[in-house]
């Protein structure tokens, strides 16, 4: 039996950084829906009808940054699996995703073919 | 035999006055044993030591009173004459020559006796009236000249001690106020101290406050540039005509933004250094 195509919510205030995710994503040949959010509080909203698989998550946005997002995802029970990509390089940041049991890796952008290959290998398991 | 019996006496009592001398802690107390003691010694109408000291000073004693005088020295006119001499005297009393002091002579006429003798230099003159019915044997004169050389060598010792406490005075007083500069010293050492303390820390916080706005200037920087890179590596693969035009205007404002946010921290960075110089 088939399995289900899997679901990626791509959070990201800015429009051409979602763009630059989506066109890589469809690069590395991986098949799966694609939603993108230039506004985190209507990707929070949309999750409570389609709970996506994956949510790639940026950190730096106006409003929701990506920790208060996080947050709330763990108030809603959420279990969708985040991987983290964002400009910052910094320690700091790294370390206090890794302190999130939903976050399951961290990219510094820009995100890559061969990256999304990487991790479809180590956290699909579809 | 009489003599004899008589001048060992004297001695005797020259050595007890010899021993309360020694014994003096103050020009007062000296006095004292002398006014007291020295009629035992020998018989007098007026006795007096009178030595030139760089301060010159003279022990006179009557019958009644004793003087000390320093301030008020005055060399007598015989002493004077003395002095120039220097051969003992032995003459009528002239009371006019001692109008300063409160002479009783039981006789109508005394006799003056002076002798002058060195003391480490200076010249030391022991005068003695003596009335008429006094004996003054003359070979007495060496137990005047030594109880006038104990007494002087003893206010000599005074005023050295005198000299040496008021010096240790001093040094006492140049100690406190070395002791007091230094605490002035150490005040403004600590306050140095402290000034550079402040300014270090005053550096190290700029210096952080340097360190966080170079950080977020090179975040702020990484966005729009990981875009670029990030069109650039999607534009490789796109067939569509209108994906590449989107990416290409995707680009220009990516690298517009770039441009900005480097033309801002430059802007930034001029400023702060500018104000840094004022």
């Amino acid at each position: 039996m088939k399995k289900k195509t899997p679901l990626l919510y791509l959070v990201d205030d800015q429009k051409i950084v979602n763009f630059v995710n989506q066109k890589v994503i469809e690069s590395s040949g991986i098949s799966c829906g694609i939603k993108t959010f230039e506004d985190p509080k209507q990707a929070l909203k949309q999750l409570k009808h389609h709970v996506p698989d994956y949510i790639l998550l940026d950190i730096q946005m106006p409003e929701v940054d990506g920790w208060q997002f996080l947050e709330s995802l763990q108030q809603l029970q959420c279990r969708s699996k985040v991987v983290m990509v964002t400009s910052s390089t910094s320690r700091i940041d790294r370390q206090k995703a890794a302190a999130f049991s939903l976050v399951v890796d961290y990219v510094v952008k820009p995100l890559s073919v061969e990256q999304v290959k990487k991790l479809s290998e180590q956290h699909c398991t579809f | 035999m009489k003599r004899q019996s008589s001048t060992s006496f004297r001695y005797e009592a020259l050595s007890k006055v010899t021993n309360k001398v020694f014994n003096s802690t103050s020009l007062e107390a000296l006095n004292e044993v002398l006014a007291q003691h020295i009629k035992y010694i020998f018989d007098y109408s007026f006795f007096r030591i009178a030595v030139g000291f760089t301060q010159p000073l003279s022990l006179s004693y009557t019958k009644t009173n004793a003087y000390v005088e320093q301030e008020s020295f005055e060399w007598l006119p015989h002493e004077k004459a003395l002095i120039a001499s220097k051969i003992p005297i032995s003459e009528p009393f002239e009371r006019s020559n001692f109008k300063n002091y409160e002479i009783q002579i039981p006789t109508e006429h005394a006799t003056l006796y002076a002798w002058h003798h060195e003391f480490k230099e200076h010249s030391m003159c022991i005068t003695l009236v003596q009335s008429q019915n006094a004996n003054l044997f003359w070979s007495e004169a060496d137990l005047l000249i030594m109880l006038a050389e104990i007494v002087v060598a003893k206010v000599s010792k005074l005023a050295y001690l005198d000299l040496i406490a008021r010096k240790n005075k001093e040094l006492r007083m140049a100690l406190l106020e070395i002791e007091r500069q230094n605490e002035d010293i150490q005040a403004i050492v600590a306050n140095q101290e402290s000034i550079i303390e402040q300014r270090t820390n005053e550096l190290t916080k700029k210096n952080k406050t340097l360190l966080e706005i170079a950080t977020i200037n090179a975040h702020s920087l990484r966005e729009p540039l990981s875009r670029i890179l990030g069109l650039i590596q999607v534009a490789e693969g796109l067939t569509n005509k209108e994906e590449r035009d989107l990416t290409i205007e995707y680009l220009k404002i990516s690298a517009e933004e770039l441009d900005q946010r480097l033309q801002d921290i430059i802007e930034r960075s001029t400023q702060h250094f500018k104000e840094s110089l004022q």
